[in-house]
């Protein structure tokens, strides 16, 4: 017996859990994650509950939902007892649009941990679109027809669509609209009057929503595909074609899929509940959801659609298995959106790389110093890359416009916080350091208060080292000597602009830092 | 309308009392011994008491209730228990004159002897007055009765004994009745001291040759046995009539003693005495069965199995070890190798029980689940789940508690199994449990592996001696995350999910089955080779017979084997056949041709609307090559029987089908051989070799 145990501290695997608490139902996935990376679901588990009927008619959770919910959880950790899972530590239990938006959020949050041992931690739109990139790259890999000039992956959920779009595979967009299902079928539900007179309201509804998603995505000159997921895209697959296993991804006629929006609509929840097998949630949002589809791929001028099965517990049981969130590939995908913004903004281009990669430059040498994570390179990088894109709006002050068109911005990968704190770090790239009178300053915490100083102090120098705007002083070469740091250029040159205007912006490193910047330039050779 | 759908349906009840028709004709099969015989009319006679308990008293409700709705085969419910009393009663006297004519004279000459009261010896005569004096005497205890008081509410099912009086030197002329209860004690087949064989006599003829010492001052003028089945309780009748009892049940808890829906009386009773009785208990006369010789023959059985007597006894068919399980290497280790299936009773039931204990005991079972529905007295895998649960292994029992006549049993094992530590599930609202499964969760050092067992028989080491029934073990990771989801929606952790290949009723059996008929139909139209050959224990779904229909009309060619009730009519293109013998065929298999791609299955259900719209079962894909072609492989042998096999008219009647030349075929008999042969020369195969113990602890 205690030879069998010892054999099984050797395995290759790990068991993680993921939970998915959204509007129309709670889900789990367990999992068992193998050394490699590569895992395989053990359990899927799904129950319907109406949060989302709360939120989004009274804006706060009830305390039947409450306590449904708890019920829900405290079966799942009976499942995760059965398989030995520590909720604290091998689950990943995520809450969106419903919860997030609730107003007695906290409450909901505290009472489900409390009760069931799982803490469900809130995500924002920008997460759920980093989660669903995660989670179809292996369909994508699957799927060559998908690598297409442009795909927009789309997820209608209960309180928000998700628009994720991708350039040959790499992400130029992410977006999240305010435009749910269960918002729509309460908008419907709210109007007197007859059957047809409602309908025409949703479907008004959601034309005006979907306008909006399209005025948002750039005119793009080559083809688009539409890649739905989300349950109610799920259910459409599978009435068409029913040996579907949500393994692969199937193409929809967007006609047939209007044929069933109008089938859906034409019933009453109960109607859709008995003839579909779902629950009454899900019966609420088919119709809804099921139009939004549609109208999107009208919007694009499609025909057909995709559909696959992949769900946000796959993004979150990716992320699990990778270990860490910011891989290379993802790294290179987020700078791939920021990039897009950029050009949004007309930035200049070979500037922005050239500061972005000088101040990661000053962020590696200083590593040591500053003692900030990854999440904090990414800021800078980002905060590197847009720094300047105020300009659009006018030279003037244009650290200030930089800051709120990037708050504004939705970058995909970056939390909102996140965002923020690069908006601030590259309103402080020039002209006025941080004070306490800053609103948005004011409201970090101190250890973010400080990493902005910290960041936005070597992107000053960085800037600084690219004043003129040529790229003179690319690849530099970073030492720290007692008292300064030493910026060695890969090539010789005076720099009499970078010199000059490092002894202005070179002071808040200084007075961060406690060191002097000196950039040591090489003469040519023989001039002595 | 009701027109045509008669010619399409049989009456369900009706084809039951076929099925127990068939039962009986093995009673009269002059090739079998004859304490076998004795144990298919005892078979005869409990399968009977239940019918009326269960069927006949829903019936009786409806008719009560003024419903006159037609069933398929557009019978009203007073129509079709007109006819019920008529073939029942057919059947009873056939049933008893068996018994008397030819088993019992038969079973003396084999020295089996019932001892008449006038042939008593000196030495018997002593052992009956002792039993009187000593026992009965004192235990049983007559009631007063008469038409102007309430009558004592007699027991379901139990014998008893009408005695009328006349006071002695009384004034008055009028006759007294008394009820004296035969049954509180012991056993109803005395036997009594023999220089050779078994001498018997049965109590209720004690008790009658002692009568009147229980009356002293009055004259016994006459006694009758008889006894009374009760329509079943409330629960009972909701599991099993719900198509007939629908919107009744304020009626129903109205009722919850149960009429009495059949009276049986010994034939000798006088028309007075009769008289009496019906009117005490309310009978009509077309519910009273008039008997000839001893009543419920059902108390035989204990004879039929008595030791001794041999010849009078079929050979024993011990369950023969599966070739394909090494004894002594752990089950898991053999089902992570290959699938492994079993037919029961031919291949022993043990390697099913040594998995579940195996995975009791293992340290690496994270959890181990399964569904109860009718267990053994003294279960190993009872005992095995309190040993995992008391070893630290998530033990979930779903014990369904529902289970026809075994409610209080399984309610005593729930409740002992949860002071374990056992998770016990009463059940799910609404729905009786019947699928059969099993799922081991275990953790290896590749991965976790789940096991399944998937079966069409209840975990019964009992029963699993005497029922036809196929179990299946498998570790393949679809089946299993199938299981498993199948279990959170049990517990109810989760919603039913959508399951990969495994159907699950209530929820899509029916289309599944439905899918796979219209497949056959439509390369049938095409013109391919379409076919389906089903064995299950009872078609009654009129959605599931029209289907078969129109696939036959189509060109499919149906072959079922069906050992019970059948709704369906056979018409061109549809074979149906009916074994009854040794061993209860239970087994559902079902095989489609799908194009030359094999589909088969095992099931857990019968194809009734109570099993596929009210009851949680499951019908599970068996892909592995080996385990499908041992499947297709025992359908046909059951299909190509023409010993024990009946076969069903048009007119609703069934044929015994005799080997008319060339070989005979005995189905159950071809399969125990076979399990025979592969055990034997899987014995050959692994040859005896020694292993000896090393001072090392190391073997060679």
């Amino acid at each position: 017996m205690a030879a069998k145990k010892t054999a099984l501290s050797d395995t290759t695997y790990r068991l993680a859990a993921v939970i998915d608490v959204g509007s129309t139902s709670i889900r789990m996935v367990i999992a068992q994650i193998f050394e490699d990376g590569r895992f395989e679901m053990l359990d899927s588990l799904s129950q319907s509950v109406a949060i989302g009927s709360d939120t989004f008619t009274r804006g706060r959770i009830s305390r039947t939902t409450t306590e449904e919910c708890v019920k829900v959880l405290c079966n799942f950790s009976s499942v995760l007892a059965e398989y030995q899972i520590d909720p604290e530590k091998a689950v990943r239990a995520v809450a969106t649009s419903a919860v997030r938006e609730a107003r007695n959020r906290d409450e909901f949050l505290d009472r489900v941990y409390m009760a069931s041992g799982i803490n469900v931690k809130v995500i924002e739109g920008s997460e759920v679109n980093r989660l669903t990139f995660l989670a179809i790259q292996p369909v994508l890999e699957a799927n060559p027809m998908l690598r297409s000039d442009q795909l927009v992956g789309v997820e209608v959920g209960g309180g928000s669509t998700e628009l994720l779009g991708l350039e040959k595979g790499r992400v130029s967009f992410a977006h999240t609209y305010r435009l749910g299902a269960y918002r729509l079928s309460e908008a419907m539900e709210a109007r007197a009057g007859s059957a047809g007179h409602r309908h025409e309201v949703l479907d008004m509804e959601v034309r005006a929503g979907v306008r909006q998603c399209r005025e948002t995505i750039e005119a793009f000159a080559g083809k688009t595909d539409l890649l739905l997921m989300g349950s109610e895209a799920r259910l459409a697959a599978r009435l068409s074609d029913e040996e579907w296993d949500e393994t692969t991804v199937v193409s929809l006629k967007v006609r047939a899929l209007e044929t069933l929006a109008a089938e859906v609509l034409g019933l009453d929840a109960e109607q859709v509940v008995k003839r579909y097998h779902l629950t009454l949630e899900e019966a609420q949002t088919l119709g809804p959801a099921l139009l939004v589809y549609v109208r999107l791929a009208g919007a694009f001028g499609l025909k057909k659609i995709y559909v696959c099965g992949v769900t946000l517990r796959d993004g979150l049981l990716a992320e699990a298995a990778s270990g860490n969130a910011w891989t290379e590939d993802f790294v290179e995908q987020v700078l791939s959106s920021v990039h897009e913004i950029g050009r949004k903004y007309h930035f200049d281009e070979a500037h922005a790389e050239c500061v972005m990669e000088n101040a990661l430059a000053l962020f590696h040498a200083m590593r040591d110093e500053h003692r900030l994570g990854t999440r904090y390179e990414m800021i800078l990088r980002v905060a590197g890359l847009l720094h300047d894109i105020g300009t659009f709006i006018s030279t003037s002050s244009h650290h200030k416009h930089s800051r709120y068109l990037m708050q504004n911005s939705e970058i995909f990968g970056l939390s909102d916080r996140s965002i923020q704190m690069a908006a601030l770090v590259a309103r402080y790239h020039r002209r006025a350091t941080p004070k306490p009178s800053h609103l948005d300053y004011a409201n970090l915490t101190r250890e973010e208060r400080l990493a902005v100083n910290k960041l936005a102090a070597m992107l000053r120098v960085a800037d600084a080292l690219d004043r003129s705007h040529t790229q003179a002083l690319h690849r530099i070469h970073v030492r720290l000597k007692p008292g300064q740091v030493l910026v060695e250029p890969s090539r010789t040159g005076e720099f009499a602009i970078e010199k000059r205007a490092l002894t202005g912006k070179g002071k808040m490193f200084e007075q961060v830092y406690g060191r002097t910047v000196v950039l040591r330039t090489r003469r040519k050779r023989g001039s002595q | 309308m009701a027109g045509r759908e008669q010619l399409h349906f049989f009456n369900r009840e009706l084809s039951w009392l076929s099925f127990n028709q068939r039962v009986l004709e093995q009673a009269k099969d002059p090739e079998l011994p004859m304490l076998e015989r004795l144990k298919f009319l005892a078979i005869t006679a409990s399968n009977l008491d239940e019918f009326f308990m269960v069927r006949v008293g829903g019936l009786q409700m409806a008719r009560r209730a003024g419903r006159r709705k037609k069933d398929p085969a557009g019978m009203t419910p007073l129509m079709q228990l007109r006819e019920i009393h008529r073939r029942a009663k057919e059947m009873m006297s056939d049933l008893h004159r068996c018994f008397n004519e030819v088993v019992s004279p038969a079973l003396e000459a084999g020295g089996i002897r019932h001892v008449s009261m006038e042939r008593l010896s000196s030495e018997q005569d002593a052992v009956l007055f002792d039993l009187f004096s000593e026992e009965l005497f004192s235990v049983l205890t007559p009631m007063q009765v008469s038409t102007d008081r309430a009558f004592p509410l007699l027991q379901n099912l139990s014998l008893y004994l009408l005695v009328r009086l006349l006071k002695k030197g009384g004034q008055e002329a009028t006759d007294c009745f008394a009820v004296m209860p035969l049954q509180r004690m012991g056993e109803r087949i005395v036997q009594l001291p023999a220089s050779s064989g078994f001498e018997y006599i049965l109590r209720e003829e004690v008790v009658c040759r002692y009568v009147s010492d229980w009356f002293p001052g009055y004259e016994v003028l006459e006694c009758a046995q008889f006894r009374i089945t009760r329509n079943a309780d409330f629960a009972v009748q909701e599991e099993e009539a719900p198509d007939l009892l629908s919107g009744m049940e304020d009626v129903l808890e109205e009722r919850k003693t149960g009429e009495c829906i059949r009276l049986e009386v010994e034939a000798g009773i006088s028309r007075e005495l009769l008289k009496f009785l019906c009117g005490c208990l309310q009978v009509e006369s077309e519910s009273v069965y008039s008997i000839r010789g001893p009543l419920d023959l059902k108390d035989f059985m204990s004879m039929a199995l008595m030791e001794g007597f041999d010849e009078l006894k079929t050979d024993a068919w011990p369950p023969q070890p599966s070739p394909a399980v090494v004894s002594g290497e752990p089950m898991f280790g053999q089902i992570a190798q290959k699938d492994l299936l079993f037919y029961h009773p031919y291949e022993s039931f043990d390697p099913v029980v040594r998995f579940i204990e195996e995975a009791a005991v293992d340290p690496d079972t994270l959890a181990l689940k399964m569904v109860l529905y009718r267990t053994s007295s003294d279960s190993a895998i009872v005992r095995a789940l309190r040993r995992a649960a008391e070893a630290g292994v998530n033990v979930t029992v779903l014990m369904e508690v529902k289970a026809r006549f075994d409610e209080a049993r399984n309610i005593s094992w729930a409740r002992d199994l949860e002071q374990c530590g056992v998770q016990v599930i009463y059940g799910v609202k609404g729905y009786k449990t019947h699928a059969k499964i099993c799922m081991v969760v275990r953790r290896e050092p590749a991965g976790i592996v789940r096991y399944c067992h998937f079966g069409t028989g209840n975990y019964n080491e009992s029963t699993a001696k005497l029922y036809g029934d196929i179990s299946y073990l498998t570790c393949n990771p679809e089946l299993a995350a199938d299981a498993s989801s199948f279990f959170n929606a049990l517990c109810g952790y989760a919603q039913p999910q959508h399951l990969n290949l495994i159907s699950m009723a209530p929820i899509r059996m029916r289309d599944k089955i439905l899918e796979l008929i219209d497949f056959e139909i439509e390369r049938a139209n095409k013109k391919k080779k379409a076919f389906i050959k089903a064995k299950i224990n009872s078609l009654v779904d009129p959605v599931l017979i029209e289907r078969l229909r129109q696939a036959a009309k189509a060109g499919v060619d149906v072959k079922l084997n069906v050992r019970g009730i059948c709704c369906l009519k056979p018409v061109k293109g549809i074979e149906v056949t009916s074994v009854v013998d040794r061993y209860l065929e239970h087994a559902r298999i079902l095989y489609f041709c799908h194009g030359g791609k094999s589909r088969v299955f095992i099931s857990s259900a019968d194809w009734m609307p109570r099993n596929l719209d009210r009851r949680l079962e499951l019908m599970v894909p068996v892909e592995d090559e080996v385990c499908r072609s041992r499947l297709i492989s025992i359908l046909d042998t059951h299909m190509a029987d023409n010993s024990s096999s009946w076969k069903l008219k048009p007119n609703g009647s069934y044929e015994k089908i005799n080997a008319a030349e060339g070989r005979k075929i005995r189905s159950q008999q071809s399969l125990y051989e076979q399990a025979c042969e592969a055990a034997v020369e899987s014995a050959r195969r692994r040859r005896t070799s020694f292993k000896p113990h090393r001072p090392d602890g190391e073997t060679d």
